[in-house]
């Protein structure tokens, strides 16, 4: 039991490198979204061009991929990160792109009625966006974007591959030391703690946005 | 005096030529309806007007002032503040969903018009007794009819002051039973001699409220007459046809 006791707070323990990976990746990717978004639904065509192979990029090649290309590749033509700054950066630049793709498709979602409307009462594009399309599309993309912060609790386990101590890597040491199955379980529960409380979360966001539809 | 003057407009998508030499003025305080089969250009023409469509030729004068030409941008402040005059009304209304009745009318004034918050929630009230829909002063469009969710953007449309309304076929998309609720309210601004330009399938609505009837088809203006000429001896045999008086 003592040994069970133990293993949990070890294990907890590296759930606050997990929760740390979590905010960390939240905090850079949404408005690397915001801003890539309104770059798509703009007419800036180099930055638009660049916006789309930056998404194609990241979208498109696995995240383990790209978090052992900048661990263990950059180092080899001189760019060295810590293992915490190279997972911030590399979920961060990929969430970034999931979340251009999610934000611009809200926006896009958006009836061009909303933009006749607003234009002929006299508004400039720019507060046609942040009064009227912008607000609506923050209702529209709640379901989505919950769905990615869920992925991205899971996705923090990928750091267990480059010797981060997260929660999976503890539960892993436990398991390979003592031989035992349990921490695989209370590895299972904590996560399902986070994802439950995330999607509670949204839930409640979405509930307080459906009010005019 | 000429409120509007519209001058050769053309305008195709593609191969598809939607607008053929459209001319006529609009004088003050004129009411003039634009009637004709679907897919005559009818709506492309207010969109022109409204500055929602750019066309490929002709001219667009409004209080004296061009406010549009094909192939050139008006960014200056005679046009901006020309358009402010001219408002419109959809046949989808467009209300702002998330946005209660009273906030999407107060915000283009405060907006635009950088009017203080006392000063248009005071325009709005006014406004809403002008419509009967007071009552509704804190709801939101997805709890109102039809008819009402018009007269909202009706409402919110006068908010502005514009000297000049277009209207797009404001009772296409109701019920019937609502539509007589919202001629009524364009039947006020009629009477309250308020420059407007109609495009409607509502004929006898049409023939009620305007000075002039213009009849287009194919992209054309095919007539342009007053409501007791045209409607009871049109020149064309097509408009007789349309009308229904073979």
């Amino acid at each position: 039991m003592a040994n069970f006791i133990d293993s949990t707070a070890y294990i907890l323990q590296g759930s606050i490198f997990t929760i740390e990976l979590y905010i960390a990746t939240i905090v850079f990717s949404i408005p690397l979204g915001i801003i890539g978004a309104l770059i798509k639904v703009s007419s800036f065509k180099i930055l638009n061009k660049i916006v789309d192979i930056y998404t194609w990029l990241f979208r498109g090649t696995p995240l383990l991929l790209q978090l052992f290309f900048t661990y263990f590749g950059l180092p080899i033509i001189g760019i060295r990160f810590s293992p915490f700054t190279a997972a911030v950066l590399t979920f961060s630049l990929n969430y970034g792109a999931y979340f251009t793709e999610i934000f611009r498709s809200g926006i896009q979602s958006i009836d061009k009625g909303q933009y006749e409307a607003s234009k002929v009462l006299g508004m400039s594009y720019r507060q046609t966006m942040s009064k009227i399309i912008l607000p609506q599309a923050f209702k529209r993309i709640i379901p989505p974007t919950c769905n990615e912060g869920i992925t991205l609790i899971k996705d923090t386990a990928l750091v267990a591959a480059i010797g981060l101590q997260d929660i999976l890597r503890a539960a892993r040491e436990i398991v390979t030391r003592d031989f035992t199955i349990t921490p695989f379980f209370i590895a299972a529960i904590i996560y399902l703690l986070f994802t439950s409380l995330i999607v509670m979360a949204f839930r409640k966001l979405e509930k307080k946005y459906s009010v005019y539809e | 005096m000429n409120l509007l003057k519209i001058c050769k407009i053309n305008k195709s998508y593609d191969k598809n030529q939607v607008l053929k030499n459209v001319s006529f003025n609009l004088n003050k305080g004129e009411v003039i309806s634009i009637i004709g089969p679907s897919g005559s250009g009818k709506s492309t023409l207010l969109r022109c007007i409204s500055g929602l469509e750019h066309m490929d030729s002709g001219l667009i004068e409004f209080n004296g002032t061009t406010i549009a030409e094909a192939k050139k941008k008006f960014n200056n402040i005679e046009t901006i503040n020309a358009y402010k005059k001219i408002g419109m009304v959809f046949q989808n209304f467009n209300l702002f969903p998330h946005k209660t009745v009273l906030e999407n009318i107060i915000g283009a004034p405060i907006i635009v018009n950088k009017i203080s918050k006392k000063d248009a929630i005071d325009i709005a009230t006014k406004l809403l007794i002008k419509v009967d829909l007071l009552d509704k002063i804190n709801s939101y469009p997805c709890t109102l009819s039809g008819g009402q969710k018009q007269r909202i953007a009706i409402a919110r449309c006068l908010a502005m002051n514009p000297e000049l309304i277009l209207f797009d076929e404001p009772t296409s998309a109701l019920d019937p039973r609502l539509v007589n609720e919202v001629l009524k309210v364009i039947r006020d601004l009629a009477d309250d001699k308020i420059s407007l330009l109609v495009v409607t399938h509502e004929m006898q609505f049409a023939k009620e409220i305007s000075d002039k009837i213009i009849f287009m088809e194919n992209g054309g203006i095919l007539e342009n007459s007053t409501p007791e000429l045209l409607f009871s001896n049109p020149e064309h045999a097509r408009i007789k046809q349309f009308l229904n008086l073979t």
